[in-house]
């Protein structure tokens, strides 16, 4: 199952990806920013990538799922020439030389490390000395990136004296130096709580929003990645099995609709839904209500034909699908 | 890569390197082992040799500083210094700029930057000879005024110098062939134990064969086939300042030994480094 996306669309009115696509750039103009073509990388027999194709648009925040072992990290270090790959190809903004192009990117990849015996501050310094920054630059830069992730107050203690979540922000603040186009995030939200995750969340929300920062951000925490994402790549055993909008695969991925129905008579309610055509029965939802897969016909008309065999019906409540309910279609 | 960013990696490593405990306590060292050892064998030799003297012939006359030769302080403090001390611990600051770094997944943020893979290493190799050169003028520069101060002047300044130049060659071979190990066993304790134990292995297996052929252990036919062997061996390259011993010639293959140890380590390094899977 392989599916794409076309049309553009976005349901969270606090923070549209789509719109922010539409910001930056028109679709007639829109550039790759990161382009992947049969990247394969092999551990002996085992393939961790194989043949992996992706395709991230500049502005889009890409969310790159897959449950754990799926290949995920191996790709991200493929591609930012951590690791070395048996096959493929991969351009960023078009560069295919991964040295050069890494002026374009930033990332962090698993827990981000530092130095623990030198400061936050000091690190950033370092990072910006090697982004090819000279003189006052290093400390404007600093500066500029500390404040970004709201940690300029906390800059002069060492990393080790930092929560796990400031260590996160850190590592984004580090990532920042050098104004990436493409900034690549492997599961940021590891380990932090709730607060922890809310705060990269929303930092991760205002660099697509506010810096236009093309995003790409792996995890397997799927409500995460449905609240922050517009496009998706779903990979498994190596392979993308599905990449598209979110809004565009959840509705795809349904094949039909699926809605709880509740009726005074249970039995006659199932008696009559067998005789429907398109419609099927998928169980029992919940006490004295079934879920119900309704194809493609329409609730009143559901509603109506229940009604002329005899049924009252009592409720017909729409299931909402999730990006979950879709990963786990695809991945089953 | 430009010469400007080779010097920005350069600066970027040489800092990280001197921020390190090990490396400052090394310099510490050095500095000390400079000052300290003319002072020991000043007392050794006067007091000392003044009392075991008085204590077997109260007649004979006391022996002073002036009775002895300057270059043996100067000498002394560059053997102690080249053959064991130095090595010991740039083995402890190299594998802090490889293996460390690997383990510890700082080396993964570094290459995350746009550099390329070889001008990191080369870099750390950089910052490994900076810090030794620090480490030369540290120990040379006490070592020569302190044993001028208590032995008078009369020495071979010149040839001592000369030796801890060729000494500072020395170690930059040894922080090439230790950047090497540190790039293949990828491990902290690896690349401080296996280093360590082969140096104590190499310079017990040279220092031996040295005695067995000094002593006469070695029957008189084979005496110039060991000396031929040892003059290959690793300490022997590493010691090629001994040619400062007016009974003992430059050896070609010292400085042969230490280009191909330089050359050779670093090619197999940047080869694997840049072939290596970063975690």
């Amino acid at each position: 199952m392989f599916l794409r996306a076309t049309t553009d669309a976005g349901d969270d009115p606090a923070f549209n990806p789509a719109s922010t696509l539409r910001c930056v750039s028109s679709p007639t103009m829109t550039t790759t920013a990161l382009e992947v073509r049969g990247l394969t990388r092999r551990y002996g027999a085992r393939y961790a990538v194989r043949n992996l194709d992706l395709d991230v648009l500049e502005g889009d925040v890409y969310g790159f799922l897959g449950p754990n072992g799926a290949g995920k990290t191996t790709a991200m270090r493929c591609i930012v020439s951590l690791i070395r790959r048996d096959a493929g190809q991969i351009k960023i903004f078009g560069e295919t030389d991964l040295v050069r192009a890494r002026r374009h990117l930033g990332a962090i990849i698993e827990t981000p490390c530092f130095h623990s015996w030198m400061t936050g501050r000091e690190n950033l310094q370092r990072s910006a000395e090697l982004a090819g920054l000279t003189g006052k630059e290093v400390n404007s830069e600093v500066d500029r990136v500390l404040e970004r992730v709201g940690l300029t107050e906390r800059s002069k203690e060492s990393p080790q004296n930092y929560s796990l979540g400031m260590r996160q922000r850190l590592g984004i603040a580090r990532a920042l130096i050098g104004r990436p186009r493409l900034l690549m995030l492997d599961e940021p939200t590891n380990g932090l709580d709730p607060a922890g995750m809310r705060e990269i969340r929303e930092l991760v929300r205002s660099l697509a929003l506010h810096d236009q920062i093309t995003i790409f951000i792996s995890s397997h925490l799927l409500a995460e990645v449905q609240a922050v994402c517009n496009r998706v790549g779903i990979i498994q055993a190596g392979e993308l099995r599905a990449e598209g909008r979110v809004d565009e695969l959840i509705a795809d991925q349904v094949e039909g609709r699926v809605v709880e129905v509740s009726a005074a008579d249970m039995e006659a309610l199932q008696t009559a839904l067998a005789t429907l055509e398109g419609v099927k029965v998928l169980g029992a939802a919940r006490a004295g209500r079934l879920q119900v897969h309704h194809g493609e016909l329409e609730l009143p008309d559901l509603n109506r034909m229940l009604f002329e065999q005899g049924v009252s019906v009592g409720a017909l409540i729409p299931v909402e699908r999730s990006l979950e309910d879709v990963f786990m279609e695809v991945t089953a | 890569m430009t010469p400007a960013l080779a010097f920005t990696l350069l600066k970027f490593e040489t800092r990280k390197v001197f921020r390190r405990t090990s490396a400052r306590v090394g310099l510490a060292v050095m500095a000390m082992l400079g000052t300290l050892t003319p002072i020991g064998l000043y007392f050794l030799y006067t007091i000392g040799a003044a009392k075991l003297v008085q204590a077997l012939d109260p007649a004979a006359p006391i022996p002073t500083s002036a009775d002895i030769p300057v270059d043996i302080a100067l000498k002394l403090v560059l053997e102690l210094r080249s053959f064991f001390l130095l090595p010991a611990f740039l083995i402890l600051v190299a594998s802090l700029c490889v293996a460390a770094e690997y383990s510890s997944r700082t080396l993964r943020e570094d290459l995350l930057r746009p550099i390329p893979r070889w001008g990191l290493l080369w870099s750390k190799w950089g910052a490994l000879v900076v810090w030794s050169a620090a480490a030369v003028l540290l120990c040379w520069a006490p070592n020569v005024l302190v044993s001028a101060l208590l032995f008078g002047g009369e020495g071979s300044l010149g040839d001592i110098t000369l030796g801890y130049f060729v000494a500072f060659l020395a170690d930059a071979a040894l922080a090439a062939w230790l950047i090497a190990c540190g790039v293949i066993l990828r491990s902290v304790a690896l690349a401080v134990l296996l280093p360590f134990l082969f140096l104590v292995l190499e310079r017990g297996a040279y220092i031996g064969a040295l005695f067995a052929n000094g002593v006469g252990m070695v029957p008189m036919d084979y005496r110039e086939t060991v000396d031929q062997i040892v003059i290959w061996f690793p300490s022997s390259l590493l010691r090629t300042w001994s040619g400062f011993h007016p009974d003992v010639a430059w050896a070609w293959q010292g400085f042969t030994g230490l280009g191909l140890i330089t050359v050779l380590s670093m090619g197999l390094a940047t080869v694997l480094f840049d072939r290596m899977d970063v975690p």
